[in-house]
């Protein structure tokens, strides 16, 4: 686990000079010579209209990674309010919500988002609304069935019957008892929001006015007969598959931490 | 002993029983289908511009934009139960670009991309399969831990990148870039061709695959069923690729069916780094020149082909076992 711990400081790094940037620099990188190689002032040299590669790279990774983080939280909070309220409902509407979460898995997220987007051309707001609107229903489905069995559990039965209110168990016990799978559904959610990000900015489909790594990586394959490989199209792909395979580990590394604590205290 | 009666004289009980779990089991695909439809129906209604407008607007072609038969041609109204009908009967409409019916254009480019999509969900599919297994088996050993550790690594990379690293690696002279140039199709061009995108295409899926297969598989060998087959005395190979194989199948055969959704999507993404004159070619094209007709008609039959994968996979898992349902909620990942 030392290389997560390591790509972890890099990350870290990398958004915390990104929000540098954007504190600095009023959010717009300066004009300088266009298609500069990389030289001391600027260590990934220009691009085609004469920014900073440096800068702009930090900017789409701090981007990138802030929508990430937005799209994903919100996912994981509607998901988990929707998937808990099942154990409050009847048996009939227990089973309408369960097969509005089946009906909303199947449509093919990523194709609909495409499609939306291509006719619209959404902000960013807009498609990570949507991003979360197509989302939400696979947390709810493993939150469900985790609160179910949650409510089944000994003690949450004995304390609901000397007299503890359900909304009062539901903050105490059933919340924290759920929060390593809440954890772990971020995490995921996290690694797909970059991937739908990712995919539509690179095909042009969102809104390309605030910078993100897939737009760098659009703009910068216009130009791949130029020698730009090593300073202007791979690092924001490096950078793509960086992140994402720190957000896995990173899962993984949570996982194995709540089974060990699920193991350290049985129930 | 009472024997109960399916009411159908044709059908025994058990198969009546069969099909109408199935059936259950895929209500919620048709009802996924309608919706589609009806999305498609709303958002194109909704539209702030279409290629008329795109076209014709700004131009002085002798089109004013006051032209009520150009506009009553590009902009139809047919109303939401007329539109339902006209999808159910197959009559999808004008490509404006192509001056053409949209399922004629779709059904020139469709095999290609079919080509593509299932020989990369296969290879995904297959070579994951393989590697968990193989390396379920192989508790410890270096290759297990260099296979782990790299497809964890690179799980949920998108497409793109995996196949812009190839274009970068492989496409100095090593393969053709495009499928495009070739001049007479036989097995060996065809496959030079299609390999890059093929095989970006199911590396970047490959992972998932993986990571699914070896986990249910390291799960079901304990059972006590394995220990029998080891006891009885059959071979390393078919234990492996009779029992653990049907066991591990069904929890990959569902993350399978909801991953089909981004391998064609990605699919089309790649298609258009490789310029490969597929379906993703001609959608990116329809999205430059805004011509609503063949984008929706592309949007409907990739995902009808992506439902009927599902169907497919549910209905496999199914036939594998019976019962099997909620195990499905646990291996939810993406």
């Amino acid at each position: 686990m030392m290389s997560y711990r390591i790509m972890l400081l890099l990350l870290f790094i990398a958004v915390l000079l990104g929000l540098l940037f954007v504190c600095l620099k009023d959010y717009e990188p300066a004009y300088y010579q266009p298609f500069l190689p990389p030289c001391k002032d600027h260590l990934l040299g220009t691009n085609d209209i004469g920014y900073d590669i440096l800068t702009v790279f930090l900017l789409s990774v701090f981007n990138s990674f802030v929508f990430a983080v937005f799209v994903s939280f919100a996912t994981v909070v509607i998901g988990t309010l929707l998937g808990n309220i099942s154990p409050f409902l009847g048996k009939q509407s227990d089973f309408l919500l369960r097969k509005t979460f089946d009906i909303i898995i199947v449509i093919p997220n990523i194709l609909l988002l495409i499609f939306f987007s291509s006719l619209f051309k959404p902000s960013m707001f807009v498609a990570g609304t949507i991003i979360v609107l197509l989302q939400w229903a696979t947390v709810s489905r493993v939150i469900r069935a985790k609160a179910i069995s949650a409510w089944r559990k000994g003690y949450i039965v004995i304390s609901r019957q000397m007299g503890a209110s359900k909304g009062g168990i539901f903050f105490r016990h059933i919340l924290p008892e759920l929060m390593p799978v809440i954890m772990v559904m971020f995490v995921n959610k996290l690694r797909m929001a970059l991937f739908a990000e990712a995919t539509l900015t690179f095909l042009g489909l969102i809104d390309l006015s605030s910078f993100s790594l897939g737009k760098m990586i659009r703009y910068s394959t216009n130009f791949y007969y130029l020698d730009v490989w090593w300073n202007w199209i791979l690092p924001p792909v490096f950078a793509l598959i960086c992140i994402i395979s720190l957000v896995n580990f990173f899962g993984l590394h949570l996982e194995k931490v709540f089974n060990e604590h699920i193991r350290g205290f049985p129930v | 002993m009472m024997i109960r009666n399916s009411g159908l004289p044709f059908l025994d009980f058990k198969t009546y029983g069969f099909l109408k779990r199935l059936l259950f089991l895929l209500t919620s695909y048709f009802v996924v289908i309608f919706v589609l439809i009806s999305l498609s129906y709303v958002v194109v209604a909704n539209l702030p511009g279409d290629y008329y407008i795109s076209m014709y607007e700004n131009t002085s072609t002798g089109f004013s934009a006051g032209n009520a038969d150009i506009q009553s041609f590009f902009q139809k109204e047919i109303g939401y139960f007329g539109y339902l009908y006209d999808i159910v009967t197959f009559n999808w409409g004008y490509s404006f670009l192509y001056a053409k019916p949209v399922l004629q254009i779709i059904g020139e480019v469709l095999p290609r991309s079919l080509l593509l999509v299932v020989s990369a969900g296969f290879l995904s599919l297959v070579f994951g399969l393989f590697l968990g297994i193989e390396t379920a088996v192989r508790k410890s050993h270096p290759i297990e831990k260099i296979s782990v550790f790299f497809n964890s690594a690179v799980d949920g990379v998108p497409e793109f990148v995996v196949g812009l690293l190839f274009l970068i690696i492989f496409s100095t002279g090593y393969t053709p870039p495009s499928l495009s140039v070739a001049e007479d199709y036989t097995f060996f061009t065809i496959a030079g061709y299609m390999i890059l995108p093929v095989v970006s295409v199911a590396v970047a899926n490959i992972p998932g695959m993986f990571l699914i297969a070896r986990n249910s598989v390291i799960t079901d060998m304990v059972h006590p069923c394995i220990l029998t087959a080891k006891g009885k005395g059959l071979t390393d190979f078919y234990i492996k690729y009779k029992h653990l194989l049907i066991m591990a199948l069904p929890p990959v055969l569902s993350r399978f069916g909801i991953r089909f959704g981004f391998i064609l999507t990605g699919a089309l993404v790649v298609e258009n780094i490789f310029s490969f004159p597929g379906l993703g070619t001609l959608f990116f094209e329809a999205i430059q020149m805004r011509d609503v007709n063949l984008i929706r008609g592309i949007f409907l039959v990739s995902a009808l082909f992506i439902i009927l994968m599902n169907m497919l996979a549910d209905t496999v898992i199914h036939i594998i076992y019976p019962f099997y349902n909620e195990k499905r909620d646990i291996n939810d990942v993406l």
